[in-house]
């Protein structure tokens, strides 16, 4: 075993930051580092969305007759690493991440004609229709109605916790489609338009006091019944091969390191301004122990994609990723305010006009925190995740 | 980059795996256990693995070195192999005049007590053996904190902090007068030495082993007692599994009880984590004091989760010797202050990562 790059490797990594190197804009680069949400505005991720479409790296997990990029594990590792480091906005995963792979693996040809070319160039922005108000965790126990009306179907219902609603014109949604039988069997996944009449969007404001999700409410809504993807009543079996790209395709070390360097930027400006933080030996400790872990982590990261295939997923490993992801999120958040002790009080949930850059900066560890908390709880919770590794522990 | 074992590492893997599986008897203390496997590693040749081909070994990958630590934790099998083989004569390896002391290097090869190392990664900084010039030689003093494997060694390497600053390495037969040694049982199952020195040795005994050198040594030797408690707690972790699985109580497994098993994913969890960390540290060719560092302060971290929540799923028979929980959870614990303590590598992993700015890069990538 080794760690050293092969030439083909070291020559790929060249060619990534020099892309980057043409193509992040201080000005896109500084916007998302002062982004404290999930994911950042189509503003601020589209244009870097558009640039990765032009080269033809925007989906490196499709098939590459349909524009993906025929990356190897290590390449994608490469590339997230760089691109994270960097601080490039991250693609929000609706699209390319989510809904792109199941559209090739169960949609129709028409489908794949119609959806795949508008997600890879960015033209269609995509939200993610799956919790509702009473179907967290057990997502297989969602009451959202489509029942088939010719060639339509009628939902009725509502959806939860949808991520830049606001933003996106298309939804792919799990609906009921049958009350028979066991609860995963009555349910479906159908693609839709956000301005189909009978929609509406709620906005809900997270606890950092962002405008992130929203609530969808559906009265009858008619979509056209060619909207299903897969068979009808066998959507589940899609929401299952989407739910582990959401647990465990995404690389999320680089992120995490760029919101680890920008804790110690904060404290740069603040001893700058004569607050010392990083004079304290106790400090220094807890900035090395998260350092510690996230360097373990991004090690973990490495090991567990090694093997893979372009567009093959991760497996049961999946949960391990993803619990320990936002034990990573939620630590680099604490180590933010627990290091900037009274500094990160100060709490804007509406950032004024006039508040500088500089200034929006110095708050973001605050947001960060807040907004970590929900890390642990979105894409399957902490403690469905860890029944999931229980029953490999046990082989059940 | 490679992340597989290819065919040589992976006959090795094997070849030490059944070694290890052949010398643990449960029925035999862990000491017996060891000493058995100690001598397989003898008589196969294997402890040339940790050196160089001419200074008489086989020169092992940092992956093989893995693989004997790994099946060494997986078994409690502990052994000289880290504070002798890993340490002591690879820091001898690596002074210039090492030619001279082939005899000494020939015995530990041969499975003989020949040489222990009094001596510490640069994580310590303050090393309490100070040696001083004098006409014709060296004045040593000083009482070190315990080292392992000295308790039978007929030479000691001596680290010691020079009035310039600098480090020195210096030979001396434990036998020295003025030399005072107290060994004692630990918690790793193995004896430890603590010597106190109060000698003077002639300017020959100097080593001359660069202080990248003594780094590089110690570092290996860091990832290698990592690769250890990743075995241990892969122990920890299976054997645990079979336990809340066989045992009931109101009516039912323990492992049906979902407080059972959510301890039981955060052992696993924990123990893929360690093996990350392992992995990162023997692989590391960059900035291999921050790569070994955070590996050991996250495995740390790990080794005492895996082991309290392993003795505590064995409710009361965890806590006493009737099983073998015991002897690991000791092993795990005694994990802390191999090498330094995590406080030590917390302010190295400083003063080598966060203050020059190097943590902004990838661990892995560099």
């Amino acid at each position: 075993m080794n760690l050293d790059l092969t030439p083909d490797e070291a020559g790929f990594r060249e060619e990534v930051r020099a892309f980057i190197a043409a193509n992040l804009t201080p000005e896109l680069r500084r916007q998302n580092q002062l982004t404290t949400a999930m994911y950042p505005d189509p503003h601020i991720s589209l244009p870097w969305h558009k640039a990765l479409a032009k080269k033809g790296w925007v989906a490196p997990l499709w098939p590459v007759e349909y524009g993906g990029t025929g990356w190897s594990a290590m390449q994608r590792f490469i590339f997230d690493s760089e691109c994270g480091v960097a601080g490039a906005p991250p693609i929000p995963p609706f699209g390319i991440r989510l809904v792109g792979p199941v559209i090739l693996r169960f949609g129709t040809e028409a489908q794949k004609q119609f959806y795949l070319p508008k997600i890879l160039s960015g033209e269609d922005y995509w939200c993610q229709g799956y919790s509702e108000p009473g179907a967290g965790s057990d997502l297989a126990s969602l009451q959202c109605r489509a029942v088939r009306d010719g060639d339509e179907y009628v939902i009725n219902g509502t959806k939860i916790w949808t991520t830049h609603a606001h933003f996106a014109n298309r939804m792919f949604a799990l609906v009921r489609t049958s009350t028979q039988g066991k609860q995963q069997e009555g349910i479906s996944f159908v693609l839709l338009d956000m301005d189909t009449p009978g929609l509406t969007v709620r906005p809900i404001r997270s606890i950092a006091g962002e405008h992130e999700v929203n609530q969808i409410f559906f009265d009858d809504v008619r979509i056209p019944a060619a909207n299903l993807v897969g068979k009808e009543n066998d959507g589940w079996t899609v929401a299952k091969y989407l739910l582990e790209f959401e647990r465990g395709g995404g690389l999320f070390s680089g992120r995490h390191r760029s919101n680890l360097s920008r804790i110690r930027r904060i404290c740069d400006v603040l001893e700058e301004r004569g607050v010392s933080i990083l004079a304290s030996p106790l400090k220094r400790a807890k900035f090395a122990e998260v350092t510690a872990s996230l360097d373990v982590y991004e090690m973990l990261e490495l090991s567990v994609i090694r093997d893979l295939a372009p567009g093959e997923s991760i497996g049961a490993v999946a949960s391990v990723l993803k619990l320990q992801s936002a034990r990573m999120k939620q630590e680099i958040g604490m180590l933010g305010i627990d290091l900037l002790g009274p500094y990160a009080l100060e709490w804007w949930p509406e950032v004024p006009e006039e508040m500088e850059a500089g200034e929006i900066l110095l708050h973001t560890p605050t947001m960060d925190y807040l907004n970590g908390r929900a890390h642990s709880i979105f894409g399957g919770a902490q403690e469905v995740q860890l029944t999931l590794i229980s029953r490999s522990v046990l082989g059940r | 980059m490679r992340l597989r074992r290819n065919e040589e590492e992976l006959g090795l893997r094997e070849g030490i795996a059944k070694l290890a599986a052949g010398a643990t008897d449960i029925s035999r203390p862990a000491a017996q256990n060891a000493s058995v496997f100690w001598s397989g590693l003898v008589e196969g040749g294997w402890l040339g693995i940790a050196l160089p081909e001419e200074r008489g070994g086989f020169a092992g990958s940092a992956t093989d070195i893995a693989s004997v630590m790994e099946a060494a934790g997986h078994g409690a099998l502990i052994t000289h192999f880290l504070p002798n083989v890993l340490i002591a004569a690879r820091l001898l390896a690596w002074a210039p005049e090492c030619h001279e002391y082939h005899d000494i290097l020939a015995a530990i090869i041969a499975g003989e007590s020949a040489l222990a190392a009094v001596a510490t990664g640069d994580w310590d900084e303050s090393w309490p053996i100070t040696a001083r010039e004098e006409a014709g030689g060296w004045s040593l003093t000083g009482t070190a904190p315990p080292v392992y494997g000295a308790e039978h060694a007929e030479n000691l390497v001596i680290q010691a902090r020079l009035a310039d600053g600098g480090v020195g390495y210096f030979l001396a037969a434990s036998r020295t007068p003025g030399i005072v040694a107290r060994s004692f049982p630990t918690l790793r199952g193995v004896p430890a030495t603590s010597f106190t020195f109060d000698i003077t040795v002639p300017a020959s005994a100097r080593l001359d082993i660069s202080a990248a050198a003594a780094s590089a040594v110690f570092n290996q030797a860091l990832a290698g007692a990592c690769w250890e408690a990743v075995g241990a707690m892969d122990y920890l972790l299976r054997t645990t599994a079979e336990y809340v699985a066989m045992r009931h109580q109101f009516g039912k497994p323990l492992s049906s009880f979902q407080v059972v098993q959510h301890r039981l994913a955060e052992m696993s969890a924990q123990c893929e984590i360690a093996r990350a960390a392992a992995l990162l540290a023997s692989l590391a060719t960059g900035n291999v004091a921050r790569a070994t560092s955070h590996a050991k302060i996250v495995t740390s971290k790990a080794a005492r989760q895996v082991s309290q929540n392993a003795v505590q799923l064995h409710g009361g028979m965890g806590v006493t010797e009737e099983l073998a929980v015991g002897t690991y959870f000791r092993l795990l614990t005694s994990f802390d202050a191999l090498l330094g303590t995590p406080e030590q590598h917390l302010a190295r992993s400083w003063k080598v990562a966060i203050e020059p700015g190097d943590f902004r890069k990838s661990a892995v990538l560099g």
